[in-house]
C-alpha cells in the first residue's frame, strides 16, 4: 500500500512522497469494537452520524475502509467544557483491530479540551477525526498512541474567524505510524498549533504528512516536532505551510527535530513553504543527529551510565512539547515510555 | 508604507542580435539521422558517435519530470541542435569574423581576458570560436581547450572522464545532451599547478528556434586549483531556444576548484542544465551561482563528497521577474567520511516572477562525522509573485550534525524603521536592505563579476513611490 502523498510533486528516486508500506495488514471489515469510551458526555452531545469526506486521504484503500467503520461518533459541543472530554479506546485480544470516525464540532465562543488515546495489547487502527471549529472557539486537542501496531490517524479541520486549535499528537506505536493532517482556515486570525512527538523502534516506519493551508488574513501556524528514531526505525517527515494569496499578515512556523539514537536509524524530511503572498513571515527548520556527546559526556562523568543519561537527554528534548500537555497521566506516561525504549545495555 | 519600485533587469547590455549566420544549420527536430549528421559534421571518433546513439535511445525511453515548472512549451521538433558559426576556431581575436568579435566585445570579454583572466573561450551558438591559455600555464602542463580538440588530441583523458560523472541516464535532458552536444571547454590542471588566475568560458547563443548544449569537462588533479568562470547569454526571440548543457567536474585529493556562474539567458530560454562535481579525499569545491535570466531553468549542481575530509559550498542566488519560473538549489551526497556542506542560496522575485529553492542533502551510513548547515531565504518584492522553498533533507547515518533553515517573506518593516530612525529615507531603506540581501553571492565573486552582478540586477532603487 502506497501512503500519504503530498501535494507537492517530489523526484520519485527521492523516497519520500507516495511511500510503500510492505506490512500494512489492512483490515477492511472489523469485527464490532466493545472497548471504546466516551467520558464527560454531560460536556458535550454524542450523535451516531458522521462525515468522512477529506481533501487529503493517506491512500485509498484506508479511505475506503472508512465506508466499514466499527466505531462512529459526532461530538457537537455547545459550551466550554468544565473538564476533559476523555475518548479512551483500548485493545485486548477480543478488540483488537478499530477503524474509528470521530467529528467534533465546536460552536462559536466555546472552549475546550479533548484527550484520545488509544493504547492496550498488539492493535490495528485507521482513525479519522474531523474538527469544525466555530468562531472564536478554542480546542486543546491530545491524541495518544500507545499499542504494538499499525496506527493510520487521519486528521482534518476547518476554523472560523478567531478560533485556535492545538494538537498535541504523540505516537508510541512499535510498528508503522503514519499520520496525515491538513488544515485550513475559513476566517481571519485563526491559529493552528501542531506539537508531535513520535518513537520509532525496530523495524517502524513512521511517516508524518502535514498541510497547514494560510489563506486568510493574520493566520498563524506552528508546527513543531521531535522525535527520537531507534534501531532500524525510519522516518519521512512532510510538513507543508502554504501561504495562500491574501492572507497577509500570517505568519508560519515549522521545526523538525529528529533524535537518531542508532547508526541504522533513517530520518527524511522535506520542510516546505510554499508562498503566493508577499506580506507573511515564513520559517523553517530541520535537525537530526544523535544525542549531544558533550551533554553525554557531561552527565556520565557524574556517574550515571549512558542508557541513563540518554534517557535524561532525550527526555529533556522532547519536554518542549511535553511541557505543554495539560494532562498529568500522559505526561508521566510518555516519561515511561522513553525510558523503556532507551536501553544501550541489551 | 510605500512600495520601492525594483526594475526589471536590464538587458539592454544582453539583448543585441547578430543576423542569423552559419556555416551550417541542422534541420529541427531530433532522430538518429540528426545525431549521426552531427557526429559526421564534427569528424568525430566512432566511439563518440556511439555514446550520442545510446544517449538518444534513453532520451526516447525517459518520461518528462512530473515535478517542477510546467515544459510543455518545449517541442523539439522546433528546435535546431547543432547551428555552425561562420568561422572554425582561432587563438586571436584578430581572426574571428568582425560580427562574433564584436559580439564578445560587447559583452566585455576580451578586455576582460587582457585584464584578469588566465585563459579564455567563447562559444558562439553550437561551436568555440576562441579559445586562448596563457603561454606559462601552458608550460605547466594546463590543457584549457575545446572539448571537440580535447577529443582529438587527448582521446584517452577524455575517455577517461566523459560522462563517468553524470550518466547519461541520469534524467532526459542530460540523455538529450549527450545525444546533440556540441561545443564546451576542457580543462586539465596537473598535479600541484595553482592558477592564480581565473579561466572563462562564455557560451552566446545566437541563432533563433536553436538549442546550445555545451560539454564542460573539468578535472583538477591532486594538490592543484583552479577558478572557472562561465557566463551565458542570448538576445531574446519569440520562440522558446532550449539550452541543455552538462558540466562534469573531477577535483582530486587535496585539490581545489571554484566554479562560478553568472547565468543571463534572455526570456525566451529554457535552461536545463546539469552540473556535477566528484570531490575526492581532502579536496573542495566552491559553487558560486547567479541566475537571472531565461524563461524557466531546472538547475541543481551537484557535489558528490567521496574522499574523506572533502568539504562544498554553494552560494547562489537567483532573480525571477516577469514571466520567469527559476527552479533552483543545491544537491550534495556526504560518501566520505568527516565531510562537510554549507549552503547559502537566496532568491528574489517580483513582478509575478517564481522562484523555487529546490535541494537535496543526503548523508549516506558511510558518512560519518559529517556536517552540514543549510540556508535559503526568500524575498518576495510584490504581491504577485511567489517563493516557494522545497528542500529534501536525507539523513542515514546518526553520527551527522544537520541542520536546515529558511526563510520567506517581504523586507522586514521594523528594518525599514530602524534605518529611517538613523535618517535614512524610507526608498534608501528599502535599497540597502535589498542589495544586502544580495551581498553574500556578490561578495564571494571576482570584484569586476560582482560589479556585472549589481549592474545586471540593476536594482533602480531611486524611490518610485509604488
Amino acid at each position: 500500500m502506497k501512503v500519504n502523498f503530498t501535494p507537492v510533486n517530489t523526484v520519485q528516486s527521492y523516497g519520500i512522497n507516495n511511500i510503500e508500506i510492505l506490512d500494512s495488514n489492512i483490515i477492511y471489515t472489523p469485527t464490532p469494537f466493545k472497548n471504546y469510551k466516551i467520558e464527560n458526555q454531560k460536556e458535550c452531545i454524542v450523535l451516531n452520524k458522521t462525515d468522512t469526506n477529506t481533501k487529503q486521504i493517506i491512500s485509498p484503500e484506508l479511505q475506503k475502509q472508512f465506508l466499514n467503520a466499527n466505531i462512529t461518533n459526532s461530538i457537537v459541543i455547545k459550551k466550554s467544557t468544565t473538564a476533559p472530554i476523555k475518548i479512551n479506546a483500548m485493545f485486548n485480544e477480543q478488540n483488537n483491530s478499530l477503524v474509528d470516525i470521530l467529528n467534533i464540532e465546536l460552536q462559536n465562543n466555546v472552549k475546550a479540551q479533548i484527550i484520545i488515546t488509544y493504547k492496550g495489547l498488539p492493535a490495528y487502527h485507521n482513525g479519522l477525526i474531523k474538527i469544525n471549529m466555530g468562531k472564536n472557539s478554542v480546542l486543546d486537542i491530545i491524541v495518544y498512541s500507545n499499542f504494538l501496531g499499525n496506527n493510520y490517524l487521519t486528521i482534518q479541520d476547518t476554523k472560523q474567524q478567531n478560533a485556535k486549535i492545538n494538537y498535541c499528537i504523540i505516537d508510541f506505536a512499535q510498528q508503522n505510524t503514519i499520520q496525515n493532517l491538513y488544515s485550513t482556515s475559513l476566517g481571519e486570525n485563526t491559529k493552528t498549533q501542531l506539537d508531535t512527538m513520535y518513537f520509532g523502534k525496530e523495524n517502524a516506519v513512521v511517516d508524518l504528512n502535514y498541510n497547514v493551508e494560510l489563506t486568510k488574513p493574520k493566520n498563524i501556524a506552528c508546527l513543531n516536532t521531535i522525535g527520537a528514531l531507534s534501531e532500524n526505525a525510519r522516518k519521512h517527515y512532510k510538513g507543508l505551510i502554504n501561504f495562500i494569496k491574501g492572507a497577509k499578515k500570517s505568519e508560519g512556523s515549522e521545526n523538525e527535530y529528529c533524535i537518531m539514537l542508532s547508526k541504522t536509524a533513517k530520518s527524511k524530511s522535506l520542510p516546505m513553504l510554499l508562498c503566493g503572498e508577499e506580506d507573511v513571515t515564513g520559517s523553517h527548520s530541520a535537525s537530526a543527529g544523535k544525542v549531544d556527546e558533550s551533554a553525554l559526556f557531561y552527565i556520565m562523568n557524574r556517574g550515571i551510565n549512558k542508557t541513563e543519561a540518554t534517557k535524561i537527554l532525550v527526555g529533556a528534548q522532547f519536554n518542549s512539547i511535553t511541557k505543554n500537555i495539560f494532562n498529568e497521566d500522559i505526561k508521566n506516561e510518555i516519561l515511561e515510555n522513553i525510558d523503556r525504549s532507551i536501553n544501550f545495555e541489551n | 508604507m510605500a512600495k520601492t519600485k525594483v526594475a526589471q533587469i536590464n538587458d539592454s547590455l544582453y539583448d543585441f542580435k547578430n543576423k542569423d549566420e552559419y556555416a551550417f544549420k541542422i534541420e529541427k527536430g531530433l532522430n538518429e539521422d540528426i545525431v549521426k549528421e552531427i557526429s559526421k559534421q564534427k569528424n568525430e571518433p566512432s566511439w563518440m558517435l556511439e555514446i550520442r546513439l545510446k544517449a538518444l535511445q534513453i532520451y526516447n525511453k525517459l518520461s518528462l519530470p512530473v515535478w517542477g515548472p510546467d515544459l510543455s512549451e518545449l517541442d523539439m521538433n522546433n528546435i535546431a541542435t547543432y547551428v555552425k558559426p561562420n568561422t572554425d576556431i582561432k587563438s586571436n581575436w584578430k581572426d574571428v569574423p568582425q560580427n562574433i568579435k564584436q559580439t564578445f566585445e560587447k559583452l566585455g570579454i576580451p578586455q576582460a581576458e587582457h585584464k584578469y583572466l588566465a585563459g579564455v573561450g567563447a562559444q558562439y551558438d553550437s561551436e568555440i570560436v576562441y579559445h586562448s591559455i596563457k603561454e606559462d600555464l601552458q608550460k605547466l602542463g594546463v590543457i584549457y581547450t575545446d572539448i571537440d580538440s580535447a577529443i582529438k588530441q587527448y582521446p584517452n583523458l577524455v575517455k577517461q572522464y566523459f560522462s563517468k560523472c553524470v550518466p547519461l541516464s541520469d534524467h532526459k535532458f542530460v540523455a538529450l545532451h549527450y545525444a546533440v552536444f556540441s561545443g564546451g571547454s576542457f580543462v586539465y590542471v596537473p598535479k600541484g599547478v595553482k592558477l592564480e588566475k581565473p579561466l572563462q568560458s562564455y557560451f552566446r547563443l545566437n541563432s533563433p528556434d536553436s538549442g546550445q548544449f555545451e560539454h564542460t569537462l573539468i578535472i583538477v588533479e591532486d594538490d592543484a586549483s583552479l577558478h572557472f568562470i562561465e557566463g551565458c547569454s542570448a538576445p531574446k526571440y519569440s520562440k522558446i531556444n532550449l539550452h541543455a548543457g552538462c558540466v562534469e567536474l573531477f577535483v582530486k585529493d587535496n585539490a581545489y576548484l571554484r566554479y562560478s556562474t553568472i547565468e543571463n539567458w534572455s526570456k525566451n530560454m529554457l535552461n536545463l542544465n546539469t552540473k556535477k562535481a566528484i570531490i575526492e579525499k581532502n579536496a573542495q569545491v566552491d559553487w558560486v551561482s547567479g541566475s537571472f535570466g531565461s524563461k524557466i531553468s531546472m538547475l541543481y549542481p551537484l557535489s558528490v563528497l567521496k574522499g574523506d575530509n572533502s568539504r562544498t559550498e554553494y552560494t547562489g542566488i537567483s532573480f525571477a521577474g516577469q514571466g520567469q519560473n527559476l527552479d533552483t538549489g543545491f544537491k550534495v551526497i556526504h560518501i566520505g567520511k568527516n565531510t562537510s556542506s554549507v549552503v547559502n542560496a537566496r532568491s528574489i522575485s517580483k513582478s509575478g516572477g517564481i522562484a523555487t529553492y529546490r535541494s537535496l542533502v543526503s548523508v549516506l551510513p558511510t558518512a560519518t562525522n559529517a556536517k552540514s548547515s543549510v540556508s535559503c531565504d526568500g524575498l518576495m518584492l510584490d504581491d504577485i509573485s511567489r517563493s516557494d522553498t522545497i528542500p529534501l533533507n536525507n539523513i542515514e547515518n546518526n553520527d551527522v550534525v544537520f541542520s536546515h533553515e529558511a526563510k520567506v517573506g517581504k523586507i522586514s518593516e521594523s528594518a525599514i524603521f530602524y534605518l529611517m530612525s538613523r535618517g535614512l529615507s524610507e526608498d534608501d531603506a528599502r535599497a540597502l536592505i535589498v542589495r544586502g540581501f544580495a551581498n553574500p553571492i556578490s561578495k564571494e565573486l571576482p570584484m569586476e563579476y560582482a560589479v556585472e552582478m549589481n549592474r545586471l540586477i540593476n536594482l533602480e532603487l531611486k524611490g518610485g513611490i509604488g
